[in-house]
């Protein structure tokens, strides 16, 4: 009743107000000047308070606007500069001083256990802000990294819902174990996947709309506070929290589809037949199929891939505080369709951030979010038969059931009825909390203890129905699998910050603990009546061929003591000393803790008369740092330990259990080490309105936890032990500035990162050949290096051929390069074909907003990298076996000799890694355009609105790319370090339109 | 100061609750394990899974016996990529071979098995007489993983410890005669120490017989004839064995771990749920489904280790091993030059390509009453014992009575060397594809001379009597030495 009668007396002031203005046009004029230097500043914007009228201030500083408002109030604002506010009165003319504004300086950055003002941080660490990807329909955080952070390399290598990503920071350090970044959500250090594509993102169960900042620490300063997990780099995950104020609800929503990026175009049924008899005729074997025929061509791309498949989110948050009470409470539903049928992803997440002042030394609080996700994974092998099944082939056979025998009579998986015959279903239910407490028990003293914990629950169904090949054969095959980990953790610091004249401290000391167990059961059965149970009553199965159900349990255990001092003189001189001692029950009991120092120098320059005088400047800082970290993940529990296995063999046709030494002990090892050095500058141009950051580093890994081959006699191959060493050099540059501030503003971030690998030693050895892979290891060169065959053309003619290498070729078949010249091609004729490790990657972000619109465009670029495309090894093996690609129109025949497609032959080519399968990777990609409009204050205030954007949202829309596959975003084993930069029956990446809203009341 | 106080004490109360010595859960160590009589089984059954891989019995030994002899060739049935194997079949492999790698290994890896129960179970307090039967299978499978390392590659490492440590792995070759000397001693305490028949519950394990019998093959390898002959005459005397009336008898799964059986390596069908265990010659050896459709419900093979014709060849009418031996597929596409496969391991309730139930003779009778003749020919000459010895597997083969005199009989009045011709060719009918005959070419010296006859353009050469020592081993232990001209 209250607010209606402010409502209605606000309402009738202003009518009062517009009817007395009427007709006056008064012109206010004046010049803005700094209130440091007075010099006039140029590219103010001049506002009148509560309209859109506005104007910029010229080259002197001047400005002119004119106005209707009856005693208006002029709004003053430049970037760098405090906005300033004037009420006018009378007045016609107005000067106006205005004061820098520190505040930018004085942004906030968190750093591991604890924040810093961004002037003050000695480490290379990069920021990305709410600012970023707000409205930018995420699938997951971490695609937040992808161009918009230097030095941070993301493969997002599957377009499956669900996906995991794999993120490099500055190189990857280890060959055998993880390179994945340390992902800390809100103090936890939470357990990170594999980054292979096909399996499931850990970071799904966290909602993006939740995140406030998300921090990359990239140098051994930033890192080494994390120490034996800090090797491969960390990501502090921040999510929002309550500020003091009027409580806010906040409500975004948006619905989009995804599209196919790009399709293999493949032969239809007749050129398929034609293949097949001219394969099977060139090896003396008979025509297969009529060739008078007209077969009728069946499309299983277009069978199996949705015209559109669609992608909603809904959030909605509420914010405020007061009383010494600060609170977040999110809930969020997410439904992404897969662009392959039958497969989806569903997310419901909750979240509750509180903090509260129990007095004005003690606070409490917490930050929690559960979350359950429901995925359903295309089948593995799906993807690739739906290229590679013959397309004279129908779906489904006259009777109605789906075609299971292919043209050889050979029974196969149907792709098509495995869309609805084949179950993947996992459910994730996750929570990761951290209730802390903290006193200043004295000025600036303040200890903070905290307990954590992230706890996940994990039930996956997998069923292949009887409606397909091999479940048909067994009767149906359910598994189910049912995992849970739960990993606790506890931190407690002291905390002392303290100035004394020039003299800033800021110490921590602490000692946390963190453990963690994991368990899993798991069970299947096949021989069922019908497909009705599915995974849901295993007993009905067929007792007789009935598996034992499985069972595992791990667990591991950290202590750690870590301690920094940040000492400050006079704001110019910073230094920082940070160190972690990690014991971990990972390793061997001769080497169980390890200590990982580092130290940073900073000079704020830009404090220094000197610099001051140049007046080309508004900062400058130099950074140089050095320090160590380590890895211990990827490499198993219990790596140390000497491990014994069960196997099998039959006495009395029963089959019977052995157990015997699985691994040998080696109680000396240790962590894999990365010592890193790093200096940066950071500088400031035009008041910050151009800021740049440029970063060198050199990382050597040494202690590399590698297989060492040993002699076999000993009944082992091979033994692990901390030999080989890898380095990472590099060069980061990334640039903010605010091009134009004008009526139009257009803001502008770009980065670039070169990044070379090389590996330094490998224990004696000089190189090693992954087993069954086309990539080698060797010392000099990168990781991620191709191997194998390089092609010279086909033979053309059987003279060719006689003075050859390969006597047993014929014309049409790729010859091959004997670089011994031994005149036979073997294992010594293979060479380095490609490397899937980047020359250079990057980003480059802008935004331009004019009145209430905003357009962000978002390009990001990999440039000098190989992809190996295996996919082609089938689709153009010509054996006639296979569908093919429709490049194979193009093979050799006696009459088409000028091609590189060679002849088809129902000879199984020999399967060698050869040159021909090694493409390009490198790709320009407009990966995010967005256009949003915020509605006028003026209009929706009458709604009761503070805020409504309206916004469009395209993802990927464009790629400029050589290569010849689906999508040059791909990593099939992403996790790996040896076999990066492989595709082989990816899930087609989209691109993805959304359109959506945000609304604040 | 009393809030302060209060803050220690709980920052104390705190620490650690938590213990970075981790006992794993859901892992054996050495320290857990050789407790009880279960342990020592369990240790002992680990001992014949390696040999049931692919790397040993289940294919590789196959390849060096049929493929690398003038029995079986590569490539005719089926275009693998496996170079390893073309190698072996035309003599062009080298140290580089990964397929001898594996053979290797796997053989070590065997060895470090027989060494750990040889080294853990005589301290354990468990029944004795149960011990001694582990020691006595242990030392059997020791024996007889040498006995193949030796023949094959010559002068091997000889390792009686089991491997716990990654330090001091280097270690030389030793001398052939340490090998063996090592192999009779393994034997002859199996003799004391294994039992000379089981229960049902136990078929598959090694026995007395199976030791003797290998220790027949170990002296006539060695021509130690004299030995070789007691020998055989000790099984034969143990009254045991007796030969199946028909050849196709010998290899039914019916008929496994008994009647003629001596030593096995078992198999069994698991209806496609566990590969581990089941043989996969029946999916290796049949012709693919290009070549012969398989009957409904059935599979296509690979079409592998295809026979030679030189072998079909050998055969005379009436000879039942001829069918049972070799398929003969005359309706083969024209790309096929010679439609001959393996019969032999064909399951017929195998429901995938590797899911054979059929085991893998390493010993049976029929092989002991060849070997006795052959010692004894070498003894007292083409004597009736020796006469008798070979009829009984001669007859057998043409469904004659073993017992009586048959027109299928060896022909009289033969000299030694005629007897022995006779012999030779009387082996490669009788254990065809059974891993028999490289062992036999190289010990008659007659592996070149084969090969020669089979496919003139194959040369085999001196060298080629051992197989080189795989590069990768020599790469990794500076102390090996290769063979020569390798």
């Amino acid at each position: 009743m209250r607010a209606n009668k402010y409502i209605i007396i606000t309402l009738f002031w202003f009518v009062l107000l517009v009817g007395t203005s009427y007709g006056q046009t008064p012109t206010i004029t004046g010049v803005v000047t700094s209130a440091e230097d007075k010099e006039p500043l140029v590219g103010v914007t001049v506002k009148i308070k509560g309209t859109l009228e506005g104007t910029i201030s010229d080259i002197d500083g001047k400005y002119s606007i004119s106005t209707q408002k009856e005693n208006p109030t002029l709004v003053f604002s430049y970037i760098g500069y405090e906005t300033t506010e004037a009420v006018i009165g009378n007045r016609q003319i107005v000067d106006i001083s205005m004061e820098a504004d520190l505040s930018e300086l004085e942004e906030v950055v968190v750093v591991g256990y604890g924040t810093q003002d961004k002037k003050d941080v000695t480490g290379a660490i990069s920021s990305i802000g709410t600012k970023d990807i707000q409205n930018v329909p995420l699938r997951s955080v971490d695609q937040a990294l992808q161009g918009r952070s230097a030095g941070v390399f993301f493969v997002q290598s599957s377009g499956m819902p669900g996906a995991a990503a794999s993120v490099r920071i500055r190189g990857g350090n280890s060959i055998n174990g993880s390179n994945e970044p340390l992902y800390v959500v809100d103090g936890v250090p939470i357990a990170s996947g594999s980054g292979d594509a096909t399996s499931l993102n850990p970071l799904n169960t966290i909602s993006p709309n939740d995140i406030q900042s998300i921090e990359v620490l990239k140098d051994a300063s930033a890192t080494s506070i994390y120490g034996s997990r800090g090797g491969n780099g960390v990501v502090l995950i921040t999510t929002k929290r309550g500020k003091s104020g009027e409580g806010r609800i906040s409500v975004n929503v948006y619905h989009g589809i995804q599209q196919e990026t790009n399709r293999y175009e493949l032969l239809n049924a007749k050129e398929y037949e034609t293949l097949a008899n001219e394969a099977s005729v060139a090896d003396g074997g008979p025509l297969l199929y009529d060739p008078n025929l007209n077969p009728a061509s069946t499309d299983w791309q277009d069978a199996m891939i949705r015209d559109y498949a669609p992608v909603s989110n809904y959030n909605i948050s509420a914010t405020g505080g007061g009383n010494g009470t600060n609170y977040l409470i999110s809930f969020d539903y997410y439904k992404q369709e897969g662009i392959i049928k039958a497969s989806d992803l569903e997310r419901y997440s909750f979240r509750l951030n509180l903090d509260k002042d129990i007095n004005d030394r003690i606070t409490v609080g917490n930050s929690l979010t559960a979350s359950y996700v429901e995925t359903n994974r295309a089948n593995s092998g799906s993807i690739f038969s739906m290229l590679t099944t013959a397309p004279n082939l129908p779906i489904k056979q006259p009777d109605g059931s789906f075609t299971s025998f292919n043209n050889n009579g050979i029974g196969f998986n149907n792709p098509v009825a495995l869309l609805s015959a084949y179950q993947n279903l996992n459910k994730t239910f996750r929570t990761i909390g951290n209730a802390y407490a903290s006193a200043e028990i004295l000025e600036g003293l303040t200890i903070r203890s905290s307990w954590g914990l992230d706890a996940s629950f994990n039930k996956n169904d997998s069923y292949i129905g009887q409606t397909v090949f091999t479940g048909e054969q067994v009767g149906g095959n359910a598994s189910v699998f049912s995992g849970q980990t739960y990993t606790w953790l506890n931190e407690n610091t002291v905390n002392y910050k303290k100035s004394y004249g020039i003299h800033d401290l800021d110490l921590l000391a602490g000692f946390t603990q963190q453990s963690s167990r994991y368990e899993s059961v798991s069970a299947s059965a096949t021989g069922f009546l019908n497909d009705v149970t599915r995974t849901y009553d295993l007993g009905l199965g067929n007792a007789e061929a009935a598996e034992l159900p499985g069972s595992a349990a791990a667990n591991w255990v950290i202590h750690s003591y870590i301690g920094r001092i940040n000492y400050g003189y006079d704001d110019r001189y910073l230094v920082t000393l940070t160190g972690r001692a990690d014991g971990s029950s990972r390793f061997g009991a001769n080497n169980r803790f390890g200590f990982f120092p580092s130290v940073a120098l900073a000079w704020r320059a830009i404090e220094e008369d000197f610099i001051q005088d140049l007046g080309l400047f508004s900062d400058m800082k130099l950074r140089i740092s050095h320090g160590v970290t380590g890895n211990q993940d990827g490499i198993g529990n219990h790596p140390s330990l000497d491990l014994w296995d069960g196997v099998q063999y039959v006495i009395g046709d029963q089959i019977v259990n052995g157990i015997t030494s699985s691994q040998v002990g080696n109680q000396n090892l240790k962590w894999e080490r990365t010592a890193q050095s790093d200096v940066g500058l950071e500088l400031g141009f035009f008041n910050n309105r151009l800021t740049v950051v440029a970063d060198a580093y050199y990382k050597k890994t040494t202690d590399l936890l590698l297989a060492v081959t040993i002699p076999a006699s000993s009944g082992f191959k091979s033994g692990t032990k901390n030999i080989g060493s890898i380095e990472n050099k590099g060069f980061e540059f990334s640039a903010n500035g605010v091009i134009v501030d004008k009526a139009v503003s257009w803001t502008s971030s770009a980065n670039i990162t070169f990044n070379k690998n090389k590996i330094l030693a490998l224990g004696g050895e000089d190189e090693i050949l992954p087993s069954s892979s086309s990539t080698i290891i060797k010392i000099g060169e990168s990781l991620g290096t191709f191997y194998g065959y390089v092609s010279d053309g086909l033979f053309k003619s059987t003279d060719e051929i006689l003075g050859s290498a390969q006597p047993g070729a014929k014309p049409g078949d790729v010859r091959f390069v004997d670089y011994d010249e031994n005149g036979v091609i073997n294992e010594a004729d293979q060479q380095i074909i490609g490397n899937a490790q980047p020359k250079f990657f990057g980003g480059w972000n802008n935004s331009i907003s004019y009145k209430g619109f905003e357009l962000s465009v978002l390009m990001q670029f990999v440039y000098g990298n190989d992809l190996y495309n295996l996919n082609l090894k089938t689709l153009e093996n010509l054996t006639g076996n296979q569908n093919q690609r429709r490049t194979v129109l193009n093979r050799w025949t006696a009459e088409n000799t000028e091609t590189n497609i060679p002849r088809a032959t129902s000879t199984k080519p020999v399967n060698v890694s050869y040159d021909r399968y090694v493409e390009d990777g490198s790709y320009l990609r407009l990966k995010n355009i967005q256009l949003a409009y915020d509605l006028p204050t003026s209009l929706i205030d009458k709604a009761g609105l503070k805020n409504l954007r309206v916004y469009v949202n395209a993802q990927n829309l464009l790629t400029f790319t050589k290569y010849t596959g689906l999508d040059p975003e791909v990593s099939r084993y992403g996790s790996s370090n040896i076999n990066q930069g492989f595709d082989s029956g990816a899930y087609p990446n989209t691109k993805l339109f959304t359109a959506g809203f945000n609304m604040t009341f | 100061m009393k809030k302060i106080i209060y803050n220690i004490a709980f920052l104390v109360l705190i620490t650690s609750c938590s213990d970075l010595e981790v006992t794993p859960d859901g892992i054996n160590t050495a320290e857990n394990l050789f407790q009880t009589e279960r342990d020592a089984e369990a240790a002992v059954n680990a001992m014949y899974s390696s040999m049931q891989t692919h790397d040993v019995y289940n294919q590789f030994m196959e390849v060096v016996q049929s493929q690398g002899t003038d029995d079986a060739e590569w490539g005719y049935g089926r275009n693998t990529g496996n170079i390893n194997k073309l190698q072996m079949d035309k003599f062009q492999f080298d140290a580089s071979a990964e397929l001898l790698y594996r053979f290797w290994e796997n053989h070590y890896v065997n060895i470090n098995r027989t060494n750990i129960v040889l080294t853990q179970v005589p301290d354990m307090s468990i029944d004795a007489e149960l011990k001694s039967r582990f020691l006595g299978e242990a030392h059997f499978v020791r024996a007889l993983m040498y006995f193949n390392l030796v023949r094959l590659f010559g002068k091997v490492p000889v390792i009686t410890t089991p491997t716990t440590t990654l330090e001091g792995l280097n270690v030389p070759r030793n001398p052939i005669a340490d090998v063996y000397a090592l192999i009779v001693s393994d034997l002859e305490s199996c003799k004391e120490n294994l039992p000379l028949q089981y229960g049902p519950e136990n078929y598959g394990r090694p026995t007395q017989g199976a030791a003797m019998a290998l220790l027949t093959k170990v002296y006539l390898n060695n021509e130690q004839f004299d030995e070789a002959k007691q020998e055989a005459q000790e099984v034969i005397d143990l009254g045991i064995y007796s030969l199946w009336p028909t050849y196709g008898e010998v290899f039914e799964i019916a008929n496994e771990n008994i009647g003629e059986s001596i030593f096995e390596i078992q198999f069994k069908s698991t209806e496609g749920t566990n590969g581990a265990v089941s043989s996969s010659y029946a999916g290796f050896f049949r012709p693919s489904s290009a070549v012969l459709a398989p009957p409904a419900g059935s599979f296509g093979g690979f079409g592998d280790n295809p026979v030679t014709e030189n072998h079909y060849q050998i055969y005379t009418s009436g000879d039942q091993r001829k069918d049972v031996n070799v398929l003969h597929v005359p309706t083969a596409p024209s790309s096929i030059q010679y439609p001959y496969y393996v019969n032999k391991y064909q399951d017929p309730d195998a429901l995938t390509v590797g899911d054979g139930g059929n085991n893998y003779y390493i010993l049976r009778y029929a092989d002991v009453l060849l070997m006795y003749a052959e010692a004894e020919n070498a003894v007292n000459g083409p004597s009736a014992a020796a006469y008798d010895a070979f009829n009984q597997v001669r007859r057998r083969a043409y469904s004659f009575s073993t017992t009586l005199p048959s027109s299928a009989d060896l022909t009289a009045g033969l000299s030694d060397v005629q007897f022995l011709d006779s012999l030779k060719l009387e082996r490669r009918k009788e254990f065809a594809f059974e891993g028999q005959r490289r062992f036999d070419l190289l010990r008659w010296g007659d592996l070149a001379d084969a090969m020669a006859e089979q496919d003139p353009s194959i040369l085999v050469q001196d060298r080629h009597k051992l197989f080189p020592i795989p590069e990768q081993e020599l790469i990794v232990n500076d102390m090996l030495d290769q063979n020569e001209d390798y």
